[in-house]
C-alpha cells in the first residue's frame, strides 16, 4: 500500500485507539500536547527573533530594544516567545502533577517519567538562558551568581562552570556561549527527547487508563 | 438512520471547511506580519556625507547630483545659502532629473516639474522637493541631514 509520508507521520503521532476513559479531557487536560504546542511556538518565534538579536555585550540589549520598538510586530513575536516560555514551565509542571496523580509513571512507563523529568530541567535551563540573553543589569548579576554557584560545586564545579558559562570574566564569549545553548544545543536535545517521549507513549500502550 | 448519518456528515464537512478557512486566514495574516518583521530595516541606509573638497569643486548656479548621498546640491555663494535636495520626487518617489535647457527639475514618471529651489511648477506633485540641511562636521566632511545643527 502506497502511503504519503506526511499522513504516515500524522497517524504515528495519533494512536490507533484510545480507551474511552482516557479520552475524556478531564483525564489529561491535554497538558502534554499544550506543552508541545508552546515548544513549537518557541521555535517559530525564536527563529524570527534570531534575525535581529545580536549576542554581544554592547549590542545585545539595544538589539532587544530594536525588536521591541522598531521592527514591525517585533513586540508581538517577543511577547509570544516570552509568555510561551513562562507557560511552558507551568504546563510541564501541571503535566507532571497529572501524570503523578493518575499513576501514569508506574511500570512500564517509568523510563518515560524520567525522560519527562529531564525535559522539565531543560525547560528551566532554557528559560534561564533566555532571561540572561537580554543582558540588562539583572541578567548580568544573574549570570554572575549562577556562574559562581556552579563554580562552587565540589570536585568538578570549575570545569562544569567553564563548559556552561565560558571564561570567568564577562566578555562577548559569555553571551555567545549562552546563545549557543539557548538556540541550538538545548532545543536540539529537547527535540530528540520529546520524540523519544512520544514514541515511548505509543510503545508502552498509549495514554494510561485511570487507576 | 441513513438520514441521520448524512446530516452528521454534512455538519462534519462544514466544520472541516470552516476550520481550513479560519486557519488559512490566520496563516495569511501571520505570514504578512512575519514578512514585515523579516524585511524591516533591510533597506540600506544612505550615507549622507560628502567630502568638503567635492563640495568646493561644484560650480554654483547649476545643480550637481551626488549619487551615493542621493541628493542634488544647488550651490550658492557659500555654505549657508547652498541647498541640498533629496533626489526623490514628492509625488510617488521616482528619481527626478535636471533639465539643463529648460532650467528645471523634471520627474520622468508622471511629469512633475520643480524649479531650481525645489518649488512645484507643475503637478501631479503637490509638495516641494524635500530640502536638507548642509553642515560642516569636520574640515574634510560635510553632513547633509533632515534637521539643522545635526
Amino acid at each position: 500500500m502506497k502511503r504519503d509520508s506526511l499522513v504516515s507521520l500524522f497517524e504515528h503521532i495519533h494512536p490507533g485507539y484510545v480507551p474511552e476513559t482516557s479520552a475524556r479531557i478531564s483525564f489529561t487536560f491535554c497538558l502534554g500536547g499544550l506543552a508541545t504546542t508552546m515548544f513549537l511556538a518557541e521555535i517559530l518565534t525564536g527563529a524570527l527573533l534570531m534575525l535581529y538579536y545580536y549576542p554581544s555585550i554592547s549590542s545585545a540589549y539595544p538589539s532587544v530594544q530594536r525588536i521591541m520598538y522598531f521592527a514591525p510586530y517585533g513586540f508581538v513575536f517577543r511577547n509570544i516567545h516570552y509568555w510561551a516560555g513562562q507557560l511552558l514551565v507551568i504546563l510541564v509542571l501541571l503535566h507532571m502533577v497529572r501524570v503523578f496523580l493518575t499513576g501514569s509513571y508506574l511500570p512500564p512507563r517509568q523510563l518515560n517519567w524520567v525522560i519527562g523529568a529531564i525535559l522539565l530541567l531543560f525547560v528551566f535551563v532554557e528559560d534561564f538562558t533566555g532571561y540572561l540573553l537580554i543582558w540588562d543589569e539583572r541578567a548580568l548579576w544573574a549570570w554572575t551568581i549562577a556562574r559562581n554557584l556552579t563554580d562552587r560545586i565540589p570536585f568538578f564545579g570549575k570545569e562544569f562552570a567553564l563548559v556552561l558559562f565560558g571564561p570567568p570574566d564577562v566578555s562577548d564569549l559569555s553571551l555567545v556561549r549562552l546563545y549557543a545553548w539557548h538556540v541550538l544545543i538545548l532545543p536540539a536535545i529537547m527535540f530528540f527527547m520529546m520524540s523519544l517521549h512520544y514514541w515511548k507513549i505509543r510503545r508502552e500502550g498509549g495514554i494510561s487508563i485511570p487507576l | 438512520m441513513p438520514h441521520e448519518s448524512m446530516e452528521s456528515n454534512s455538519k462534519r464537512s462544514f466544520l472541516k471547511y470552516l476550520m481550513v478557512f479560519v486557519s488559512g486566514l490566520i496563516g495569511v495574516f501571520s505570514s504578512w506580519g512575519i514578512a514585515r518583521f523579516v524585511f524591516s530595516g533591510t533597506r540600506q541606509k544612505v550615507d549622507r556625507t560628502i567630502p568638503t573638497e567635492l563640495f568646493k569643486s561644484i560650480s554654483s548656479g547649476k545643480p550637481y547630483f551626488i549619487p551615493h548621498a542621493e541628493v542634488w546640491i544647488v550651490k550658492g555663494s557659500n555654505l549657508s545659502n547652498s541647498i541640498a535636495l533629496d533626489d526623490r520626487c514628492t509625488h510617488l518617489g521616482c528619481r527626478y532629473k535636471w533639465n539643463d535647457s529648460k532650467g528645471i527639475f523634471e520627474c520622468p514618471c508622471h511629469g512633475s516639474e520643480f524649479d531650481i529651489q525645489g518649488h512645484v511648477l507643475r503637478g501631479p506633485a503637490s509638495r516641494p522637493l524635500k530640502s536638507l540641511f548642509l553642515a560642516e562636521t569636520s574640515e574634510q566632511i560635510l553632513r547633509i541631514s533632515d534637521h539643522p545643527h545635526n
